[in-house]
Order: structure tokens, then C-alpha cells, then sequence
């Protein structure tokens, strides 16, 4: 019963995916009031990030019985949860009214995209790889249709195939990861593998190079899905594609989800900054990823000239902070870097308000977005261009918006992990965000400084004439993405907080279970076990910096070294076959943080 | 009397912009009404804070520095104070007030913005005669009053902000405004010229950025606890209020980054706005594509904040550092001056020749300041107080010959004076006060500048005042060449003279600088315990040599 | 299979994922792609497989039998999809899609 309720949003979000179904067959085939489903889906999925946020943050992993092992609930997937939701009910609000005028079936649409919101969650909740895989593959199947569903269009359906194509190399990639953790540690769920990678438990062959080559596979299939350079290929061509609600959808949901999963990966699996003591620290590679993508991505949506085009290349230099934030863990904390939700937050509301302008203006089954077309539209249409306005300048990072928040939490908290060597990197990806704003003030330069240009006939619609499609539901979900901008600027107090305890709870410590199923006998007395996973980091980390910054690392090093002796003593004494002795103390190297920091002050 | 004067000064404009905004389009007559309206409370309010303010306050660097942080906001100098904890996850604060160095620009700020909308109405003509009637600030009426609304509410911002967040905030939301003014309501160029100004602007204020995240992580107190607005200790020691990080700090060095390479940082992105030589290019492109009102803004009260960032960050925050620059500050303001001066005599249009004068009389400021002495640091405040009013008469008058012949070459001008008597008066009083003739405030802040900077740097000032000598030269030629000798057009003999409205405008800016010319003691008074104690907290860092409070 | 070292499993099983990956990358023919994303998925299972034989657990297998099922349905999407690429352009080659600069 217990396990019932807390699976509860996911069962929401599935049961208006049916419902949805079921009232679409009940509706006569060209019902024109159709319209409705998309309504019903987005009450659906908002309901169950509601149901989301009240229920999750505060069960601990242990409560659940029967899905122990399947899903984890916590204040990190709360977080995760309801941004997808969130995003997933706004796209079927931008869909209502869009659908229609490019010719898409709306039955269909909404059943998929309430589908795909529900494998979404159970990526982002999965305590096992393989429910992992399993949610990932839901999510996506059912974009990769959304991705195609304007069949009329040919330019669609290849966005559909290629973004099919390539998210299939990637969930094969995450596979072939997972067998060889599987191959490493004998084990499919987050907290085991991390415990069998921590303890060096590996039965299997060579001790450290399956592990190494699964990360490297998981890296590559996580950055096909959040679309981080050099797998960033895909995203402008199938963002241009899709009919544009799908786009914000795959902007948002997916991103978030990606880097949900991401997160854990590193985090829980990995246990970054120590890297399950791997002899390559990833650190580098990770760190590299980052700086790429928000390099690329910015250099080269400085030429494009297609609106949609922009704003993909804006996410995929998004994606490039948010890498960074990643990998900034603090090494005393060992936590996500609690400015990554919150940026997510502000970064997924401005896209889906401007995805969502750009929807409304797509209309007549035209596609083509290039800037032209926005010429004159604070005069056409002055509130949307508000919103354009208001969304575009969050994604710049300029206050009052959310984005310059988001800006300014994530480079404090990558500050903060390790001052000495990660200044330069803030550095570049400040100057970056400065690249950016080249594109982002041509979208504003089009929509505010210039006239539309005197056309007849059939251009009239391309050179920017054609009315926006007027949709109320549509218009709630930009205005409310407008207003999150705004909000999340002006007073982020209240969501800073809820992002810094969704970071808190990323990592799920292997620790935990260990300490659960071995009491403390076995350790004695001197160290407590590693820090708690919920709340407590916050406050641990706050006393952390009262005490001197040095000094807590050193004393967190320790303290997490004797943590991990216990837990490789806990380990030998469960392991069944070849009691080995309890190994020694390791060396440090295991707890340094990455990448030389720490050093230098 | 009204509490939270500061808060008032600053928010009312963006309630006026509010109800713009929400109004339905048959009021739209009214919108310029609303816009004056809600200008016209800050600058009641001003008075009140230019009456209320007690000039004899200033802070006590040295009995601060010895002291644990402290809330009272007398200790600080600080007058008409509103604190209020906004984000405490992060220690920020919504924290305004005004002292010796702000109280003044607040002043200003209010006049100036006032001035400015109603020079956007009460200068009916079209600005942008290809479009015919309906051009220029006539066209798209609400979002015109809209943005010079919030832009006045950024400009009050950034004077009263204490908190360095919320400065940065502040200084941030003032530029947008800006860009779309110029860029929807500008000339010819206007997309160039706004791109280049956001772009120019924005750049300063992310090396800013970078500093101020610096300052937030690596200040820790020299003693005791930061305390918050409600009196609680800050839960991690950090802080963003600018009278702690001035008093109360220490700072840890990390690999290359020290107080000087931070001083350089907000320097440089307060030197973009001054705007100070090599930063200034964008200046030029953006008061010529403006709006006359814009140009009117951006002169008075935007260059000021340039200098003001520099006074209210880098001096108390890095005061040895501040020192250390010295030098540099006033070589930098001597090449403003003659380089503006010699730019401003090669100008062919009226607008840019004003433009650069700008330059010239802004590097008067820079230069007054690097003396740290009392009459140099008097002086540059003055000067920034003065060369708001000048230049924003000297700006709306080059407006209103634009409006009547439709261009602004200088050369296509002549024998005004006779056409238009009332015209070449206030003309006549703006270029004087500007070339520093004595009697006008001009004269008045350029001496005390030259008195205060000949004790610290006699070469550097030396050659600074040939830039008074350019700048007569510059003055007078442009005054020959528009308003003397014999017509050039025939229909230039037909032009109206100055209307009621313009000289509305007009005349109260020519009053402040008449009697300030005579008795400056008002302004004076405001600034002058506050950049006493400034300047005393400087020169006893430069003195010590060593790393104090805020180092 | 007992007289079969795990590394030479695990060499099967990339070779196989290699082959797959090298086929979805070069290819143009959707179907050949398709055909080679199976071929990963089968790679996967063969490691899979392999490291459960050599663990001597069955926890794999369950997950073998869930990639199955979900290749399964991966190729019925795709499959769908190649046919709405056909009734667009007579042919089902992937290069069409690069008609969108890359």
C-alpha cells in the first residue's frame, strides 16, 4: 500500500497517458474539439507533480518495500520529477492549438507525450540500471515519435529517424555500460554497484578496466541525451524538425532528465570526486566535455539564422554550464553542486516560453522559423514578444531573470568546490555567456528593432505577416513560463533552497545500506559513518566552511576514509565466497579531488 | 515627511511603468501624462532627501575598522536607510540609503529623469523626418514611456544600492531600457548603436560580476560575525553588503588573482561607462542615434555612474589598491580631457561634438578624484553634478535646432542668433558653463578639480589645463559657426523660436547652473564630510602600504 | 561454453557491438541501420550473458530479457518511422536528413 502511494505520480502520469487514449477513441475521429485531450493531459501530468513534490521529498529510500530495489523516491527525484512534468504538461498546453493548424493527430500525440513523461520518471527515480534503461527507452520511443508525428511533412519525419537513429547508438551505448558495471561488481542497483566499485568487490576479470570503459559508454550515452558536444550533432536538425511543442519537450523534459540521470551516474555510481578509485580520473574528460560543449555551442549559434536553430544551439550551450556544475562536485560534501537544479529550473522555464512563442507563431503548417519572420512582432503581437523578450533575456543570464540566478548560483557553487583551479573555468564559461548574447539579442534585435519587409502573396506568411495561431491553453503555459522567469529572479529564495536539498539527495550512499545491514559493531567507536543523505549536508556543509575550509576537507577526507574501511570490512564479512581480510586504509589518492585542486592556497 | 524615501524614489517610477503597461490602448493620450507624473515623485521626494540629509554625517573608516560589524547605520554615514533581508540562501540583502558620495547623484537623478520625460512630449516635432509625422517618439507611445520608466527606476537603484548584489542588479535592469531606446526610438544607426553600447556595457559589468562572486567568496570578517538585516549572524560569512566588505573584510588570495587585478576589474567596468579613453567609442554611436531625451539620460545620469562606481566601490573596498592607481587614474583622466577636447573640435555634427565634450568633461571627474585631496575629491563630484545639468541643456538645445532644420551639421548652421534670440541665450549659457567661464557652476568644479589635482600631480594637471584652453577653443568656433554670421538658408530666417515647453525644460537646468555658479555651497555640503572620510580612509591605506580592512 | 574463457565472450560481444555501431554511423540505408542497432543490442546480451555465466548469478538473464523486449519495440518505431520516410521520398536513405545542415 505504502509503495502504492508512493509510486503514485508515476501511476498519475501512465493513467492519463490510457485515459487520454481511451477518450480519444471515445471522441469521433475529426471531432474538432479535440482539443480538450491536450487539456486533460496537462491537468494529468500536472497532477501527478503535485503529487510529486508532497510525497516524495520526504520518504526515504527504505520505507518502500516491494520496489525497494526499482525506485528510489527522494527530495532529488521530487525535484527532477516535477521539472519533467512540469515541461511535459506545458508542451501538451502548447500542443492544443498547434496541432491542428500543422495537421498532427491530437490523440496520439498527447497519449505518447504523457507516455514519455512517465518513462521520464522512471529514468530519473530508477534505483537499478535496468529500470533505468527501461525508463529511458520509454521516454524516448514515444519522442521519437512526437518527433515525426507531422506526417505530412517530410522534414519532420527525417528529424524523427535521425533523432531515432542516434538515440538508439546512445541507449545501446548505456547498455553496454551497464553490462560491463554488471560484469565489474555482479550487481544492477545504484547503491550496490557503488558499494562493489568502492570496495574494489569485483570477481569478474580485471579489477579496474571494466568499470573504467563502462564510464566512458555511460559518458557517451548521456551526452547524446543531453546533447553535449562532441554528440551534440543530432540536436539542431531534429529541434528544427520536430513540430515545436516537441522540440520544448526534448529541450526541457529530456534535458532534465538527462542530466537527472547524469548526475546520479557520476555521483551515486562513481562517487565523484573519487571516482570509485578508478586509475584515470574521468575529472578531465568530464571537465573537457563541458568546456566544449558550451564552446561549440555558442560559437555556432552565433551564424545560424533560424530561430529554433538559435535556441538549439542555446541549449547545447546550456548544457555546457549545467556539465560544468556537474562536474564541480565539492569534495567535502561529496553532493550534486546545488546550483545544477536551479539552474535547470530557470534554464528548462525560459525554453519552453520561448520554444512555446515560437510555436504559436509556426502557423498555417509553416515550419520555417528563420528570423525574418519574427520582424515587427512587438508590434503584431506585443505580449508575446514580452514573453520572447523575457525568456531570451533569462537564457542570456541578465537580471532580473531567472537565468542570471541560475548564472550566478551555479559559477558560486563551481567556486565554491574547489576555489584554486576551477576560477579559470568560471572565467570561460562567463565569457562565453557573453559569446551568447550575440544570438540571443539578434532574436530580440528581429522581434523589437525591425519592420517586416513589404511582400505579396505567398511570402506573405514567411516575411513574418501571418497572424500568430491564437490558443488560450497556450497562452497560459508561456505566460506561466514568463512568469517562472521572472519569479525565479526576483525571488528565488524559496527554490534555491528546494535545489539546494534536491542536490543534497543525488547521491544515494551506498554507506546507508551498508551501515542498514551491518550495524555498528563493525565499526568501532572512532568515525561515524559518511555524512547523512538528506538535509543534514546543508548544514554540514555551512558548519564546513565555518570551521575553515581546510581543515574540513581534511577532517571530511578522513572521516569519509574510515567510512569507506568500514564499509570494505562490512562487504568482506557479507561477500559469501573467499573471506578475504579487511584491506588496508587506502592511500589518499582515492579522496583527492579532481583535476590538481585543493592545492595552490 | 515620508518613510522609505530612497525605496519610493526608486520603485514609483516602475509603478508609473506598471500602469502604463496595463492600460488599455484608448488611454494612450494619457501615457506621457502618467510618465511626467511618476517622475515628478522622485523628484519631490529628492527635495526631501536634499533638505533631511545631515552633510555632517560621514564615517568613521578607522573606528569601523577597529569595531566587529555593526548594523547602525549612522556608524556608516548612511541617511534614509531601508534594509530588508531579500535572499538569504546567499546572504543578499535589499539594502539602500545615501551618504556624502550618493546623495547628490540622487538628486541629480530624479531632476535629470524628470527633465527628460517631459522634453520626450513637450518636443512635439518628429525626430526622424524619413518617416514623416509618424516617427520618432510618437510612434509606439506605451513602451516608449514604459522602458524610460524602468531606466529611471535602474539609474535610482544603482545610486541607493548598498548592497553589492543588488547594485549589480540594479546596474544591469538599467541597461536594458537603454538598448531598446536606442535601438526602437534611435536614428538611422540605431541597431549598431544600441548593440554596440549593450555589448560595450555588458562586458564591463561581467568582469564586475566576476569580482563581486570573488569578493562574496574569499570575505570573511575581520572579526565577529556579518550580521543580516533581521540582526542574525550570516550563516556562512559571507556577504554582499558594501559598508561590511568596505569595513569589515578580509580577503584570501588565490593563485594570480589579488585586491589589484579585482581593482582593475571594476575599474575597467566603470571606465566603459565613464566612459573613459580607450572604452569610450561607443559613446559617440549612441548619442547620436538617441533620442533626444535618451541623450539627455545617458549624459546626465549614466556617465555619472561610471565615476560613482569607482568612488563607492574600488575606493572604500580597495583603498591601498586605490592608491596604487593613482597615478594611472590621472593620467587617464588627463588623456580624456585633450583627447575629448580634440575629437570634439574635429566634430561635424552638433550631437557628437557635444558627445565628445563629454568625454573632455568627464575626465575632469577621474582626475579630480585620483588627488585625494579635498578640494580635487569636491570638485569631481561637483563636476559629476554639474556636467549632468550642462550637458543635459546642452543635449535637449541640439535637440530642438534638430527638430526645426533636420540635421545637425554645424556647418549647415549660421546666424541663429538673429532668428532665434531666446534660442542663442540658453544656448549661449549651456556652452559657457561648459567652457568654464566664471560665474557658472562649470567653472566652479573645474577649479577645485585643478586645485586639488596640482597638489598630487602637477605634470598631469598641467597639461589637463590645456584642455580648458581646447575646450574654449571648441566652444567658441561651434558658437561662431551656428549662431553668428550671415544666414545660410534662406529658410533658417523662418525658424520659431524656443516654445514654451522647450524652455520648460530649459530653465531649470539654466537656474541650477546660474546659482551654483555663485554659491555652490548646497551641493558642496551634501558631498563634503562623505568624500572627506573617503579620502582619508585612502590615503591612511596608502599610507600604511601594508593590507587593511577591505584588503 | 565452460571451455570458453570470459574475456573471449567479452571480445565476441564487442566485436558485435563494434560491427553495430561502425554499420548505424556509416550506413545510409535505414533498414541496414536498424539491422546494426540490433546488433548492439545483441553484443549487449552476449556480454550480458557472459558475465552472468561467469558470476554464476542469474540476475542477467531477467535483464537480457528486457533488452530483448525493448529491441523489439525500438524496431518497430524505427520501422515505422523508415515507412514515413518512404512514402516521403521513394527511398528510405538516412542521407536525405542531412538535406538540414548539419
Amino acid at each position: 500500500m505504502n509503495d502504492l502511494l508512493l509510486c503514485a505520480p508515476i501511476l498519475v502520469a501512465a493513467g492519463t497517458g490510457i485515459l487520454v487514449m481511451a477518450l480519444d477513441l471515445l471522441s469521433g475521429r475529426d471531432d474538432p474539439r479535440k482539443g480538450f485531450l491536450g487539456v486533460v493531459t496537462a491537468a494529468g501530468l500536472a497532477i501527478a507533480a503535485v503529487l510529486a513534490v508532497t510525497l516524495w521529498p520526504g520518504a526515504p529510500a527504505f520505507e518502500m518495500s516491494f520496489l525497494k530495489g526499482v525506485l528510489i523516491v527522494d527530495g532529488f527525484v521530487a525535484f527532477f520529477s516535477a521539472l519533467v512534468l512540469a515541461t511535459g504538461a506545458a508542451a501538451a498546453l502548447l500542443a492544443v492549438d498547434h496541432l491542428p493548424e500543422q495537421g498532427i493527430e491530437p490523440g496520439a500525440f498527447q497519449t505518447l507525450l504523457a507516455f514519455s513523461a512517465t518513462g521520464a520518471l522512471a529514468f530519473v527515480a530508477a534505483a537499478d540500471l535496468v529500470t533505468m534503461f527501461l525508463g529511458l527507452e520509454v521516454m524516448s520511443l514515444a519522442v521519437y515519435a512526437l518527433a515525426a508525428s507531422k506526417r505530412s511533412s517530410g522534414f519532420a519525419t527525417e528529424a524523427g529517424l535521425k533523432y531515432f537513429v542516434l538515440g538508439g547508438l546512445a541507449s545501446a551505448f548505456l547498455l553496454f555500460g551497464v553490462a560491463f558495471l554488471y560484469g565489474a561488481t555482479g550487481s544492477l542497483d545504484l547503491a550496490g554497484i557503488a558499494a562493489g566499485l568502492a570496495g574494489g568487490a569485483s570477481s569478474a576479470g580485471a579489477d579496474r578496466v571494466l568499470p573504467q570503459v563502462a564510464l566512458v559508454l555511460l559518458l557517451v550515452a548521456m551526452g547524446f541525451k543531453v546533447a553535449a558536444v562532441p554528440f551534440h550533432f543530432w540536436t539542431p536538425d531534429v529541434y528544427e524538425g520536430a513540430p515545436t511543442p516537441v522540440t520544448a519537450y526534448m529541450a526541457g523534459a529530456v534535458k532534465a532528465a538527462g542530466f537527472a540521470v547524469l548526475s546520479r551516474l557520476i555521483l551515486t555510481v562513481y562517487q565523484a570526486p573519487s571516482w570509485g578509485g578508478l586509475p584515470l580520473s574521468p575529472a578531465d574528460a568530464l571537465l573537457g566535455l563541458a568546456v566544449l560543449t558550451m564552446v561549440v555551442g555558442n560559437v555556432l549559434g552565433v551564424v545560424q539564422d533560424d530561430v529554433k536553430r538559435i535556441l538549439a544551439y542555446s541549449s547545447i550551450a546550456h548544457a555546457g554550464y549545467l556539465l560544468l556544475g556537474v562536474w564541480a562536485t565539492d569534495p567535502a560534501t561529496r553532493a550534486l553542486n546545488d546550483g545544477v537544479p536551479f539552474y535547470l529550473l530557470a534554464y528548462v522555464a525560459a525554453t519552453v516560453g520561448a520554444f512555446g512563442v515560437v510555436s504559436l507563431l509556426g502557423a498555417r503548417g509553416e515550419e520555417d522559423m528563420r528570423l525574418p519572420r519574427l520582424a515587427g512582432l512587438s508590434k503584431r503581437h506585443p505580449v508575446l514578444a514580452a514573453v520572447l523578450l523575457v525568456c531570451v533575456l533569462s537564457l542570456a543570464g541578465i537580471p532580473p531573470f531567472g537565468g542570471f540566478m541560475g548564472k550566478f548560483n551555479l559559477f558560486k557553487a563551481v567556486l565554491a568546490a574547489d576555489p584554486a583551479s576551477n576560477v579559470t573555468w568560471v572565467v570561460v564559461a562567463v565569457l562565453n555567456s557573453l559569446v551568447a548574447l550575440y544570438y540571443y539579442l539578434r532574436i530580440l534585435l528581429y522581434a523589437y528593432f525591425r519592420e517586416p519587409e513589404v511582400v505579396s502573396g505567398d511570402d506573405v506568411a514567411a516575411a513574418g505577416h501571418a497572424p500568430a495561431i491564437r490558443s488560450a491553453p497556450a497562452w497560459a503555459a508561456i505566460g506561466v513560463a514568463a512568469l517562472a522567469s521572472l519569479y525565479l529572479g526576483i525571488l528565488p529564495g524559496r527554490m534555491m533552497a528546494a535545489s539546494g536539498s534536491a542536490a543534497s539527495a543525488a547521491v544515494v550512499r551506498p554507506d546507508l545500506s551498508a551501515a542498514l545491514a551491518a550495524p555498528a559493531a563493525l565499526a568501532p567507536g572512532k568515525s561515524s559513518p559518511a555524512p547523512a543523505p538528506a538535509s543534514p549536508t546543508v548544514s554540514r556543509r555551512a558548519a564546513v566552511r565555518d570551521a575553515g575550509r581546510d581543515a574540513a576537507r581534511d577532517a571530511t577526507r578522513n572521516d569519509r576514509d574510515a567510512a569507506r574501511n568500514d564499509r570494505d570490512a562490512a562487504h568482506s564479512r557479507s561477500a559469501a565466497p573467499g573471506t578475504r581480510p579487511p584491506r588496508p586504509p587506502r592511500p589518499s589518492r582515492f579522496a583527492a579531488p579532481p583535476a590538481g585542486g585543493g592545492s595552490g592556497r | 515627511m515620508i518613510d522609505h524615501v530612497l525605496t519610493w524614489m526608486t520603485f514609483f517610477p516602475l509603478i508609473g511603468a506598471a500602469v502604463i503597461v496595463a492600460l488599455p490602448g484608448r488611454f494612450k493620450d494619457a501615457f506621457k501624462y502618467i510618465a511626467v507624473a511618476a517622475l515628478a515623485v522622485p523628484l519631490v521626494l529628492a527635495v526631501q532627501v536634499f533638505a533631511g540629509f545631515d552633510p555632517t554625517l560621514a564615517a568613521n573608516g578607522k573606528a569601523l575598522r577597529d569595531a566587529a560589524p555593526g548594523l547602525d547605520p549612522v556608524a556608516y554615514g548612511l541617511q534614509f536607510v531601508d534594509h530588508a533581508v531579500w535572499i538569504r540562501a546567499f546572504n543578499i540583502e535589499y539594502f539602500v540609503g545615501v551618504d556624502g558620495v550618493s546623495a547628490s547623484m540622487v538628486v541629480l537623478s530624479a531632476l535629470v529623469s524628470f527633465i527628460a520625460g517631459l522634453a520626450s512630449f513637450l518636443v512635439r516635432k518628429p525626430v526622424e523626418p524619413h518617416h514623416g509625422s509618424q516617427a520618432g517618439i510618437q510612434v509606439k507611445e506605451r513602451g516608449y514611456y514604459a522602458l524610460l520608466l524602468m531606466l529611471a527606476t535602474g539609474m535610482m537603484g544603482v545610486f541607493v544600492a548598498l548592497d553589492l548584489f543588488l547594485f549589480y542588479v540594479f546596474w544591469e535592469v538599467m541597461l536594458l531600457p537603454m538598448y531598446f531606446l536606442i535601438g526602437i526610438w534611435g536614428g538611422p544607426r540605431k541597431e549598431y548603436a544600441a548593440i554596440k553600447f549593450f555589448l560595450y556595457t555588458l562586458f564591463g559589468s561581467v568582469l564586475m560580476l566576476l569580482a563581486i562572486i570573488y569578493m562574496y567568496y574569499y570575505g570573511t570578517p575581520v572579526k565577529g560575525d556579518f550580521l543580516l538585516a533581521d540582526g542574525s549572524a550570516t550563516a556562512n560569512r559571507h556577504t554582499f553588503n558594501m559598508m561590511y566588505l568596505a569595513h569589515h573584510t578580509q580577503y584570501q588570495w588565490v593563485s594570480f588573482i589579488s585586491g589589484k587585478l579585482l581593482w582593475v576589474l571594476f575599474f575597467i567596468g566603470f571606465a566603459i561607462k565613464i566612459p573613459m579613453f580607450p572604452f569610450h567609442t561607443w559613446l559617440p554611436d549612441a548619442h547620436v542615434e538617441a533620442p533626444t531625451a535618451i541623450s539627455v539620460i545617458l549624459a546626465g545620469v549614466l556617465l555619472k555612474m561610471g565615476t560613482y562606481g569607482i568612488l563607492r566601490i574600488n575606493y572604500p573596498m580597495f583603498p591601498a589598491e586605490t592608491m596604487w592607481a593613482s597615478t594611472a587614474m590621472a593620467a587617464f583622466g588627463m588623456i580624456n580631457i585633450v583627447y575629448g577636447a580634440f575629437c570634439a573640435m574635429a566634430q561635424k555634427d552638433f550631437k557628437s561634438l557635444v558627445a565628445y565634450s563629454s568625454i573632455s568633461h568627464m575626465g575632469f571627474v577621474l582626475l579630480g578624484m585620483s588627488s585625494f585631496t579635498q578640494e580635487g575629491m569636491n570638485g569631481a563630484v561637483l563636476q559629476m553634478f554639474n556636467h549632468g545639468t550642462i550637458t543635459a541643456m546642452m543635449f535637449l538645445l541640439v535637440g530642438a535646432i534638430y527638430d526645426r532644420a533636420h540635421h545637425r551639421n554645424i556647418e549647415g548652421f549660421g546666424g541663429l542668433a538673429k532668428t532665434m534670440p531666446v534660442y542663442t541665450a540658453f544656448s549661449g549659457l549651456a556652452f559657457f558653463a561648459a567652457l568654464g567661464l566664471p560665474g557658472l557652476s562649470g567653472f566652479i568644479s573645474e577649479v577645485l578639480v585643478f586645485l586639488g589635482a596640482f597638489q598630487t600631480h602637477r605634470v598631469l594637471t598641467m597639461i589637463s589645463v590645456s584642455g580648458v584652453v581646447l575646450g574654449a577653443a571648441y566652444v567658441l568656433w561651434t558658437i561662431h559657426r551656428v549662431f553668428l554670421g550671415p544666414l545660410v538658408k534662406e529658410e533658417y530666417g523662418h525658424f520659431s523660436d524656443l516654445n514654451w515647453r522647450e524652455v520648460a525644460t530649459l530653465a531649470p537646468l539654466a537656474v541650477i547652473v546660474i546659482v551654483l555658479g555663485f554659491y555652490p555651497m548646497p551641493v558642496l555640503d551634501l558631498m563634503s564630510a562623505g568624500l572627506g572620510a573617503l579620502k582619508d580612509m585612502v590615503l591612511a591605506a596608502g599610507a600604511a602600504g601594508v593590507p587593511v580592512a577591505g584588503l | 561454453m565452460s571451455g570458453v574463457p570470459l574475456s573471449w565472450w567479452l571480445v565476441l560481444a564487442t566485436a558485435l557491438f563494434g560491427i553495430g555501431a561502425l554499420g548505424v554511423v556509416t550506413r545510409r540505408n535505414a533498414l541496414v541501420v536498424l539491422m546494426s542497432l540490433e546488433l548492439m543490442l545483441n553484443g549487449v546480451n552476449v556480454a550480458f550473458l557472459a558475465f552472468a555465466r561467469a558470476r554464476g548469478d542469474s540476475l542477467a538473464h531477467a535483464a537480457v530479457f528486457i533488452v530483448m523486449a525493448v529491441a523489439a519495440a525500438e524496431v518497430a518505431v524505427g520501422l515505422a518511422l523508415a515507412i514515413a520516410l518512404f512514402r516521403h521520398g521513394g527511398n528510405v536513405d538516412l542521407d536525405r536528413a542531412r538535406r538540414m545542415k548539419g
